[in-house]
Parts: C-alpha cells; structure tokens; sequence
C-alpha cells in the first residue's frame, strides 16, 4: 500500500557505483566467458574431463558473483533482501545432501542392470 | 511519534459496555508503519526469485545425478553447438549489461534513457529466443529429441524452461514499458531488471553444463 | 458501528465489490466459502469409496482409487490450504498487525482468480474421457508416468498436474504477500515479538511453502514432459533408466513441509481461543514463537521418512528416522504450553472453545501415534496400512476440520456481523468429535492387524474378511459425520444472511488489533483512525485499577484519530468523512 512504499524509498540509489564500473564488469563477464571456452575446447584433452568441467563451473560461479553482488545490487542490501538468495542454495544443498546418495544408487543400479541387459556391458564399472 | 493522550485507556470505564468500545486514545499526524528498510516492491520480488531459483536448482541438480550415472553423457553433449551458444551468451551478457543501465537510469530519473536501455534489453531477450528457436530447429533436422537420451531430456527441458523464462522477461519489460509511461516507477524498472539477471545467471550455468563440457 | 461500513456500499459495482475485489476481506471470504463447497466435495468422495468399503464391488477398482486420490488432493490443496492459508490468512493477518490491506491488493485478487481457475480444472479433470488420475494424491511415477498405466487416464492425468500447478502459483502469490505485509505493514509498536502467534504462524507457514513446492513445481514440469514428451526422467524402459524415487524424493520435500504449512494456522487459530476464551496470557510465547522457527527448519529435514520402504539408501533412512523423531519436541513443547496456558484458567466453554479443545485432544492423538511411523523399524510394519490412514486423519482431519471449524466459529461475528448460533455449535462439536473417532479409531486396531490401505474389494481376500464389520461401522460414522455437516452448512449460510446481529466489535474480550475494527471492518479496515500498539498480544488476567472495574484484559493497542488521512482512504471515504468522523464521536462519547 502507498503509505508503507514510499517511505522505503531511495533505497539503494546512493553508494552504488555508476555506469563505468558496470561496463567494466561487463568486460569481465565477456573476458571469463571467451576463458570458458577457450579452456572447455583447448584443455579437455590435457587435463581431462572431470577437471575442466570443475573449472568451468567455478568461472561461471565468479561471473554469476559478480552479477548478484552488482548488477543485482546484493552488495548494498540488507540481510531481509540476502536472505532470499541464500535460503534458496541452503535448500538446493539439503535437497543435494537427501536426496543425492539415494538417486545415485538407483540409478548406478539401473543402468547397470539396463546395460547388462541390452549386452552391452562397457563403460560402467561397479 | 506524536501521541497525544497517551497512558491509561481514557475511558475504560466503560469499556465494558458495548456502545463506546472501542475508544478513540488520541490523534496521530499521519499513519504510521514498522519499516525495516527493504522496499516492499523489491522484497516481494526477491521471493518470488528465491522459488524461482530453487525451481532451476533442482532441475540443474537433477541433471547433475543424471549425468554422473548416464555413461553416454559427455558423447551426447559434444553434439551441441558451441558457436551459437557462444553468441546467445553474449546476447544476454549484453542484455544484462543494458538492463543494469535502464535501472541506472531508472533510480537517476532519467526516463528516456531508461526506456531506451530497457527496449534494447527486451531486443537482446527476442534476439537470444531467435537463435535458440534456430538451434532448435537445427538439432531437431538432426535427429536429437526430447526422449533420444538422458542428455538430450535435460537439454530440452532445462534450455526449454529458461527459454520460457527469457520470453517471460522480455514480456515483463515489454509491459513495464507501457506501465512507466503511465506511472514512472523506478522499483517497476529494477524489479524487470532483476529478472533479467536472475535468467542470465542460470544461463551462466546451463551454458556450461550442456555446450561446453 | 455496522452504518460506518454500509455508509460506502455505492462506491464500487458489484463486481468490484464481490467478484473481482482487492479487498482483503472479500477474497479471504472467496476463498473460505470456496474452501468450504470443496470441503463437501471431498467429504463426498470420501462417502461413495467407504461406501464401496463396506459394501464391496458397488465401485470399479479404477473408480474406487480415482474417489481415494481426489478425496485426498482436495482435501489437502483445495480445502485446507485455501481455507487456513487463503481463508483465515487474508481475513485476519491485515486486520492483526493493523493495516489496510495486504501489501499488494491486486495481487492478492489474481492469486485467488488463479485458484479459481484451478478448481476448475480440478473439475474437468474428472470429466474428461478416461476419468480422473487414479494413483494416488501423491502422484507417484510410473502410475502418473506412463499414460496408459491407468486405463487411459490420460487428459485427467494432465488436468490435474495443472490443476496442481496454478494452485501452487496462487498459494505462492498469497504467501509472498502475507511475508510481505507482515515484513513491512505492522503498524507502530507492534513489533516482531508483539506479533499475535496466528501471525507468526501464518508468516512461518508461507515461508515453508515458498521454500518446499518450488521442487515439485520443477517435478512436476519434468513429469508433464514425461507424460507429453515420452522422457524418462522418472520412469525406466527397457534402455533408460530414470528414477521415481527421485520424484517421491521431490515430492515429499514439499510434502512433509506442506503439512506444517497447514498445522501452524490450525496451531495458531488454537492459541488465539485458547487464551481469549481461558483468560489467559500464552504461557512462553517466545518460546512458542522459537519452537514453531525450529520445528519449520526441522521440517525441511525430515521428509525421506514416507519412504522408508521405496527402495531408498538404508542409512539415510536411519538419518530420517533420528531427525524425524526429534521433530516431535518443539511440537510437543508447544503442546505442553499450550495446556499450561489452559491450567488454572476460568475456561468458558463455548461452541469455538469446545472445538478448539476437541481439536486439541485429537492432535495429541494424532501426534503420539505418529512415532510408530516416524521410527524406522515399526513403520516397515505399519507402512501402507490402516494405521497410517488413521495417524493422518487425526493430524490432518484435525488441523482441516477441527481447526478451522473452530476458527470459523471464533470470527465468524468479527467477518460477518453477525453470529453462528451457540447450542447449536456445541452439538455440532460434540457430535463430530464422536462420529470422527468412530471413523477413525478403528483403522488404528486394522492397521495394527495388518489390514493394507487402498484395497477397494476387501472380499477378495480371506484374510481380510474378517474386518468386514469394521468397516461398516466406519463407513455409518463417515455418513454420520457428513450428514452434521450438511446441517452446518445450511446453519453457516443461514447465519450469513440472517443470523443474530452482534453490536458489539469485540464479543469475546479479546486483546487483539482485529476486535478494535467495527463488524464487519469497512472496507480499508479502520477509516479515519489507526491503532497503534503498545502491549503484548495477551495481555489476560491483568491486575489492577481495570480488574476492580471487572476487565480482565488489556486490548494489544489503542485508535488514534488520523490528523491527516493517507490519500486512499480519504478518496474512499469522499464526502462521508465528516459523517464517519462524528459517528466515532459519537462512540466514544
């Protein structure tokens, strides 16, 4: 209702910085992203699959910082605006923790079974 | 806070009787409410994006336990295109980039320019839904479908539910363009704006996870 | 009083004014009555599958289940929620912490219209070719999977996955809301510890559901794509393998939070009677308050524990099992300090306090029966059985009915000026409370003795026949308790139009912001004054100056006459403002 928003309001207009720091971080956003695909088509065969994979993702996470924390502006909020940011991943890693070894046997199982089946018994090793 | 007649109940006397309950303790300059500082425009988005987030976690997730279990993952994943993926990132690395300047702008009361950043951000959300419906259309020639394999399931599913939501926010941009021009609402502009990024951010993730590795 | 509220009736058509109304009043009663025509629905399926228990082979298999699984989603989605969360939520929260309306009005009219159209699609569900979804409320995969599985229930399948879906969109827009209007709209002095308990409750509940669904919302996306796409996401073929213990891992992580989402109002309704009507503060509202906070993240913790049995990690099950039981504490805590509360106190028994009592009994019942199924090795007996039938209706009957009965006696004057008549809501307790163990105490011993839930021809097995008496005697309860419902629906419509009027704002002597409004509030709730707070929500049994007077309570805050009105308010009450202003003058003087 009216008189509960505009007392917010200027919010967090002040203190955040101003157009030249956000095409600076637009440059860097473009910079890890040619480093990710530079790294994904270049390195795969040297380090291997598992280790890009792990790297690449841990660019996009620096990237995706850097949005939330400027281009979102959750460096300048509260904790009541943070919270939603953080209650979300804290379910995503219980959902993880609960659920991850129970799906990674069953499915372990099945494609084990699956493929022992159709004969073809390459690539899983259990 | 301003209260005048303050204290004891003035007439509680009576506040027994039905008649005079409830009593008037005094007068106020204007309402007043609690505040704990977060506009309840910005709040209310941000729950809205926490079920948003947590609905790309789990899909993402689920992918995750899928993929390490599906011994033809990495094969299926090699067949999608880097090139055009690459190019949809920037579109939306762009998009977002104008998004945070029309919000700029926005909170600077800077209305033309706004507008101008917001319409060349719903450009890039229409240009990135072209060349994924290209995409598409391309893997599809090729035989990749939704039920080929364990990939190409999450492929379709994920990319499809994040195309939805590049639709949505350009939609959303599209109708808070009309709206500002009515009602110059700088939290219409930052909340469009939030959405925005909060697409770019999964896609930081899906590009990754399907096109690169 | 009541003129205040009449004085604007021409301002707004009927359309805005009934239909397609911002106000917070008008759409809690849209989803109460709502609520409650969906009640009867699924009492009514309830009635034809105990029918077809008692008398076996008056139903088909296939229809017997499709009656069990909309008894069950109906009850849980379209009666429950709207009537704790969408109902009592709206009505009340606005009123309790003092403001005008909720955060966003016109939001909360699309959240109620998506739920409309919800129940529609619930309805078409059952009408399309093939039927209804027959694999249970829970929507297990491969039953919701594989199209043809259920003889050809396709089209409902869908139906109701989408059904489904916009009821979760509805519920979530209400909950954003309600968080929201409570973060930001409590009116001064009323700080987050002066918070009645309902509005902790209702606050904590939608936190849980914006934090549970959203994984079934993705699941159930993954499944429609199953259904539509043939994607093995959650069923397995002869080449791919995918998992329907993930989507019971998916679903029952909304599931298990989901009835916390529906107990914290039912618990919240219950600590408003219990202290209006004992005269009693709420013994350790802090406490209370901590509990319910614990008892919701605990609840995030707990869900594997419906599927012990499906086949999931032994050892997890363990972790599930240990957390599970140390779920009951805060709950137990809060029963005990509810029943402090009640101690010592000069109870009145009347119609809501009887209900809220009886509910309170049943759920000490329903919560000390539900250890068996919580510990993991007595469950591996018990699960699927009558017993589990039983541990559920007398939670959830208990928080759905029971509860919300109450709650619908206790303000009823306060939404509709009006008021549900005395003797007979006693009766209607007494009687309920009787039918209802008679329903449901009994699946306790078949349970016990082994009997399997979901079987629709009994007969067909020997050793079942037995409990074919049992069953009968269940199924006259059921019919009994539904025909007392009957009676109190037309005695809820008839009190509506033409019950006895109360003057009074406040009949109960209670302590909260909402008893200050007139009966029914005006629309903006509380026209050229706002209350402004400066005790406790329960502040029963003081002592004193007032207690010689014979008042026993401190009302939670006190109206102020607005010197300047807010710019809606004053456009609302237009030429009428002089008018409303002497007429509180008049009141007071």
């Amino acid at each position: 209702m009216a008189g509960g928003s505009a007392k917010g309001g200027g919010g967090h207009a002040e203190g955040v910085a101003g157009v030249r720091l956000y095409v600076w971080i637009y440059i860097l956003l473009l910079a890890f992203t040619g480093l990710s695909v530079a790294v994904s088509q270049l390195l795969m065969d040297v380090f291997g699959h598992t280790p890009v994979t792990v790297a690449i993702l841990a660019f996009s996470t620096i990237k995706a910082t850097f949005i939330l924390a400027y281009y979102m502006h959750l460096k300048y909020e509260r904790i009541w605006i943070r919270m939603w940011l953080y209650l979300p991943l804290a379910i995503f890693v219980l959902v993880l923790i609960g659920v991850g070894p129970d799906i990674y046997l069953v499915l372990r199982d099945l494609w084990t079974h699956i493929l022992t089946f159709a004969g073809v018994s390459g690539g899983v090793h259990h | 806070m301003q209260q005048e007649g303050s204290g004891v109940m003035v007439s509680s006397t009576s506040a027994a009787g039905a008649s005079s309950y409830p009593p008037i303790a005094g007068t106020l300059p204007e309402e007043q409410y609690e505040w704990r500082g977060a506009p309840v425009a910005r709040l209310a988005f941000w729950l809205f994006l926490a079920g948003e987030i947590i609905i790309l976690l789990t899909l993402i997730g689920a992918s995750i336990f899928f993929r390490l279990t599906y011994p033809g993952w990495n094969e299926a994943s090699s067949y999608t295109n880097v090139v055009i993926s690459t190019i949809n990132t920037l579109v939306l690395l762009t998009g977002s980039l104008t998004a945070v300047l029309a919000h700029h702008y926005a909170f600077a009361s800077r209305w033309a320019l706004a507008r101008l950043y917001l319409v060349l951000t719903m450009l890039c959300g229409f240009t990135f839904l072209g060349i994924k419906v290209f995409e598409y259309s391309r893997e599809i020639m090729h035989g990749f479908l939704p039920n080929t394999n364990a990939f190409w399931m999450f492929y379709y599913g994920i990319t499809g539910i994040h195309g939805l939501h590049v639709l949505a926010g350009s939609l959303i941009i599209l109708g808070v363009l009309f709206y500002i021009r009515k009602k110059p609402s700088k939290y219409a502009v930052e909340n469009a704006a939030l959405y925005w990024h909060f697409v770019d951010v999964v896609w930081l993730y899906i590009f990754p996870m399907f096109y690169l590795t | 009083m009541s003129a205040a509220s009449s004085a604007h009736a021409h301002e707004l058509s009927f359309w805005r004014k009934y239909i397609f109304s911002t106000d917070h009043k008008v759409i809690g009663k849209q989803y109460l009555l709502t609520g409650l025509f969906m009640a009867l629905i699924g009492g009514a399926f309830a009635l034809i599958f105990r029918w077809n228990l008692a008398n076996p082979g008056t139903l088909t298999d296939k229809q017997y289940l499709m009656f069990v699984t909309y008894h069950g989603s109906i009850m849980f989605f379209w009666v429950a929620m709207p009537i704790l969360l969408g109902g009592f939520g709206n009505l009340l929260i606005p009123l309790m912490i003092g403001a005008r309306d909720m955060a966003f009005p016109v939001l909360n009219m699309l959240s109620y219209w998506t739920f409309f159209l919800s129940v529609v699609l619930l309805v078409a569900s059952l009408l399309v070719p093939g039927g209804g979804f027959s694999g249970g409320w829970t929507l297990y995969p491969p039953l919701s999977a594989i199209p043809d599985l259920y003889m050809g229930a396709e089209p409902g399948t869908i139906l109701l996955l989408l059904a489904l879906a916009l009821e979760f969109a509805s519920m979530l827009m209400g909950g954003i809301n309600y968080v929201a209007t409570v973060f930001t709209m409590r009116v001064k002095g009323l700080t987050f510890f002066r918070l009645p308990y309902f509005v902790w409750m209702q606050i904590l509940a939608a936190f849980l559901f914006m934090l549970s669904v959203t994984p079934l919302i993705a699941a159930v996306f993954l499944l429609l794509m199953d259904i539509l796409l043939g994607t093995h996401f959650f069923r397995v073929t002869a080449e791919q393998a995918g998992s329907p213990v993930l989507f019971q891992h998916l679903f029952w992580f909304f599931g298990h939070p989901e009835v916390y989402v529906i107990l914290f109002p039912a618990l919240g309704i219950l600590a408003e009677i219990f202290t209006s009507q004992a005269r009693r503060p709420l013994f350790g509202y802090r406490t209370l308050v901590w509990a319910g906070i614990i008892a919701g993240i605990l609840s995030f913790l707990v869900w594997a524990h419906h599927q012990f049995v499906a086949g999931i990690n032994p050892y997890s099950a363990i972790g599930f099992s240990i957390l599970t039981v140390i779920i009951s504490v805060p709950f137990s805590l809060m029963l005990i300090y509810f029943g402090i509360t009640l101690a010592g106190g000069s109870i009145r028994f009347s119609a809501p306090m009887i209900w809220a009592l009886g509910a309170y009994a049943m759920f000490i019942i329903g919560g000390l029966t539900g250890l068996p199924l919580g510990a993991l090795t007595s469950d591996i007996y018990f699960h699927d059985t009558y017993y589990v039938v039983a541990h559920f209706h007398y939670t959830v009957f208990t928080i759905v009915i029971l509860s919300s009965i109450a709650g619908i006696y206790y303000w009823f004057p306060k939404f509709f000026g009006r008021k549900l008549p005395e003797r007979f809501g006693k009766w209607h307790a007494i009687l309920t409370l009787i039918f209802y163990n008679g329903f449901a105490f009994p699946a306790f011993f078949l349970g016990m003795a082994g009997h399997p839930r979901r079987y629709a021809d009994i007969l067909a097995y020997n050793y079942l026949e037995e409990f074919q008496w049992v069953h009968q005697l269940m199924t006259i309860s059921t019919i009994l308790l539904f025909a007392v419902q009957i009676v109190f629906a037309f005695v809820f419509i008839r009190s509506i139009f033409a019950g006895e009027q109360v003057t009074d704002p406040n009949p109960w002597r209670a302590t909260t912001l909402e008893w200050l409004a007139p009966s029914p509030p005006p629309h903006l709730n509380w026209g050229d004054t706002q209350p402004v707070v400066e005790h406790g929500p329960y502040e029963y049994a003081v002592n004193g100056e007032l207690a010689k007077q014979g008042i026993d309570f401190l009302p939670q805050g006190k109206l102020y006459r607005l010197q300047k009105l807010p710019e809606e308010v004053a456009h609302h009450l237009g030429g009428k403002g002089e008018q409303s202003e002497s007429e509180v003058e008049k009141a007071t003087s």
